[in-house]
């Protein structure tokens, strides 16, 4: 079977895990059940810190990347952290939803990862300088 | 030693950000032919003048825009433009205070000079309007007639007497030391030349380690005295001449293991070039000029022994600073940290911005990578697709 050429071809766990393991070898993955996790070091420059990310991805939907340590919430002190989906449990939001930025037809280690690690390096700079310099885009704020 | 425990690409990254924010630093070329332009119209206009043209009025920069070590004012925008002027004929019998004066009367009979002009102790300062960001300090000189190797004498208007100074030759003798190739087993810049994967910052040029040296200890030393002691700070000349003897002894005697770790040694070393003899039971401090016989830069200090004192403070508080440096953790503790105690907010904003812009450049053109165990890289590794950072 060709399948995994035509365009709105899906993934299968086991591809997305042996190209992370491909591309990222320092990090550690597994699949349970229906469930690939991912977890390691992302550091966006050699003296940038290095973040523990996990990657959840249950097969067709959204991944979500969540920081492990060190604690965001920490560095930022009382400041709100931009392009989080929750301030709670650190996690990254890398792309727009709707706009077909992620697919399931991608591979989470030339996308996910990648994202995370610019993530990573906009943040130490917002962190110093309260400018978020990666563009994006916040959601409208519910009343 | 400190930086031991940074990697190749650390130091390189270090090093990158030590440059762009020194290029932050200094005089920039449009500056320079800015301050060129109008140094060579006032020496235009002092030799047209009768009483000095035949003495051959010959304007030329001294100290660090001749040496290459330009570091503007903290919180200034302004350049000190530090020139000489050169005037034949008179001898070191005329009056000290003469020649100052002639020089002061003939700008002040230009209209525009007039209303710029301020005394100095060893000559005449003009202060351009607030958009040219630069004034000059001019210091008439004649030959020293005294001296062997072509040196000068300048007015002193307070100890009524001419002092003498060697502004070209001490260029020289700086040049000479600057030029002098070290050996380094990992050099930072080759490596950044080199790389396949373009770390960020980018590779761009470097000027000698020892100028960007004298830089960055300049710096230093405003922001450690800009609120304390100002009086005391050591003076440029003494950090200009001692970082070229400390240069000069290490890169002659040893090999390093990284230009950082050269850098880090000259300023360590920065002490071993004071003389300290013991006169009379007192103790008396020297750092000769070799380019001008019986010029000592410490002179003040054995009137002034808190100016001594002072340096040893600074000394130590620059290698305790690196020190912190090495420690710090992430982009953003390294910026505070370099803005803090080397070389102030605004610079090293504009270094770490310039930097961020770099790599959204690479991020518009897709040129930016993902490289395990590097990070963000160009050219090779994962290539980062276009996104947008979604939520509050």
């Amino acid at each position: 079977m060709k399948r995994r050429y035509f365009p709105n071809q899906c993934y299968s766990l086991a591809i997305q895990l042996n190209a992370l393991q491909r591309d990222f070898p320092d990090g550690k993955g597994t699949i349970q059940r229906s469930r690939l996790i991912w977890a390691g070091d992302i550091q966006p420059s050699p003296l940038s810190r290095a973040y523990t990310t996990k990657v959840t991805y249950r097969l067709g939907k959204n991944p979500t990347t969540q920081v492990i340590r060190p604690s965001l919430k920490t560095l930022a002190g009382d400041r709100v952290i931009p392009h989080l989906y929750s301030q709670e449990d650190e996690t990254l939001c890398l792309f727009l939803p709707w706009a077909h930025e992620w697919s399931k037809s991608m591979l989470l280690s030339k996308t996910i990862i990648p994202w995370a690690c610019t993530w990573f390096f906009y943040f130490e700079h917002w962190l110093v300088t309260n400018e978020w310099k990666g563009g994006g885009v916040h959601p409208p704020r519910s009343r | 030693m400190v930086f031991e425990g940074y990697s190749n690409d650390k130091k390189m990254q270090f090093f990158s950000f030590l440059e762009r924010i020194c290029q932050q630093l200094e005089l920039t070329d449009t500056q320079f032919q800015d301050a060129k332009g109008k140094y060579e119209a006032v020496g235009k206009w002092l030799s047209e003048g009768v009483a000095l043209n035949p003495h051959g009025p010959h304007i030329f920069p001294q100290g660090s825009m001749s040496l290459g070590t330009t570091v503007r004012p903290l919180g200034q925008d302004e350049f000190d433009i530090d020139l000489v002027c050169r005037l034949e004929l008179f001898s070191n019998q005329c009056s000290p205070e003469g020649v100052r004066r002639s020089v002061g009367e003939r700008l002040e009979a230009n209209e525009v000079y007039k209303k710029m002009l301020e005394p100095l102790n060893r000559g005449w300062r003009l202060n351009y309007a607030e958009s040219s960001k630069l004034h000059l300090d001019i210091t008439p000189a004649i030959k020293d007639e005294g001296s062997s190797n072509g040196g000068l004498v300048v007015p002193d208007k307070e100890l009524k007497e001419w002092k003498p100074s060697h502004p070209q030759g001490y260029v020289q003798w700086f040049e000479d030391i600057s030029a002098l190739m070290p050996i380094i087993e990992f050099s930072e810049r080759a490596a950044m030349a080199k790389a396949e994967i373009d770390p960020f910052p980018e590779q761009v040029v470097f000027k000698s380690i020892l100028k960007r040296c004298v830089q960055i200890l300049k710096r230093h030393r405003d922001l450690c005295f800009v609120n304390i002691d100002s009086g005391n700070a050591p003076i440029s000349i003494i950090l200009t001449t001692l970082a070229a003897k400390s240069y000069q002894m290490l890169v002659s005697s040893g090999r390093f293991a990284s230009e950082l770790d050269l850098l880090f040694s000259v300023i360590k070393h920065l002490p071993d070039f004071i003389e300290v003899r013991v006169i009379d039971g007192q103790r008396t401090f020297y750092i000769p000029n070799e380019t001008t016989k019986g010029e000592n830069f410490a002179e003040k200090w054995n009137t002034h022994p808190e100016r001594a004192k002072a340096f040893y403070f600074w000394h130590q508080k620059t290698i305790s600073d690196f020190q912190k440096i090495e420690q710090a953790e992430g982009l953003d503790s390294l910026q505070r940290l370099l803005a803090e105690t080397f070389f102030g907010e605004r610079d090293t904003l504009i270094a770490f911005n310039e930097y961020v812009e770099a790599v959204n450049e690479h991020r518009r053109n897709r040129t930016l990578s993902v490289v395990s165990g590097v990070g963000l890289a160009t050219a090779t590794g994962t290539q980062v697709r276009s996104n947008t950072f979604y939520g509050k």
